[in-house]
């Protein structure tokens, strides 16, 4: 349970590090805020079991990639100059429709796969369905519908596919 | 970890999901050739952490295997887009990729 609030405040971190990454102005607060987002990914790699993947993570990205970033971005000697164009683009005035409309496409896509998720259950027949979500439920349902194919075909599943299931 | 699938796989997929969404909003939105190229590293981030999240709710390595050639990519991507972009520097005499948006014909 510990693991599992450890978890939430790193994606916390990750997120709010990576929008702010985005957002900057000046290209040396972008990648500190950057570096920050890839420590809390290799948190996350940790918590989910993978520490290798975390020590990669935290030597190859954050130490020798940022690195490279470092690099350029000193030898270049980028203070305030450039980007006057992205203070219009990034006005929150040219974002809002485009944004509205976009919040509209999602309610209605997030509407059709929960119907779908209703017919199927009425259908009754996909045995495997899930509680969580519309995504695991097109998950589940590829994988159901693979399994069938399989065991048409006659063939064994190798130890690997076995897994899935 | 003794306990390491306590996480539940969809929070995981999600927030690999926002992440991407992210940096492809900072691709798309940014016009600092070193912004693009950071929010690339972001999107690359969120796709190994995809597949570490759904390699770990399986419980097979292979998720592991694809990060290490997700990073590998990253970094030559990476080392060959900065070299790229120390080039448009000395040509454009700035970091704006509008600069670079009219071919010479």
């Amino acid at each position: 349970m510990l693991e599992l609030g450890l978890f939430y405040i790193a994606a916390t971190v990750s997120l709010i590090s990576t929008v702010l990454a985005v957002t900057r102005y000046n290209a040396a607060h972008a990648l500190i805020y950057l570096i920050i987002s890839l420590l809390a990914s290799a948190i996350i790699f940790y918590l989910v079991g993978a520490p290798f993947a975390a020590v990669l993570e935290v030597v190859i990205y954050a130490g020798a990639i940022m690195v490279l970033f470092v690099f350029v971005i000193m030898l270049l000697n980028l203070g305030q100059s450039g980007d006057v164009a992205e203070h219009v683009l990034l006005r929150p005035g040219m974002w809002i429709i485009p944004s509205l409309l976009c919040v509209i496409l999602f309610i209605e896509i997030v509407y059709v796969l929960q119907s779908s998720e209703r017919l199927l259950e009425r259908d009754g027949r996909w045995t495997q369905r899930s509680r969580v979500g519309t995504f695991w439920t097109l998950c589940s349902g590829c994988r159901d519908r693979l399994y069938a194919a399989t065991r048409r075909s006659g063939r064994r599943l190798s130890p690997g596919t076995a897994l899935f299931y | 970890m003794n306990e390491a699938i306590v996480i539940p796989m969809e929070h995981g997929l999600l927030l690999a999901g926002i992440l991407f969404l992210i940096g492809l909003l900072g691709v798309l939105v940014r016009r600092n050739i070193i912004l693009i190229l950071m929010s690339l590293e972001i999107m690359l981030n969120a796709c190994g952490l995809a597949f570490i999240v759904a390699g770990a709710h399986w419980g097979v390595a292979d998720g592991q295997i694809m990060f290490m050639l997700i990073l590998s990519i990253a970094a030559a991507e990476v080392s060959v887009g900065l070299g790229l972009l120390l080039q448009a520097h000395r040509r454009f005499g700035s970091l704006d990729v509008d600069q670079a948006s009219r071919m010479q014909g």
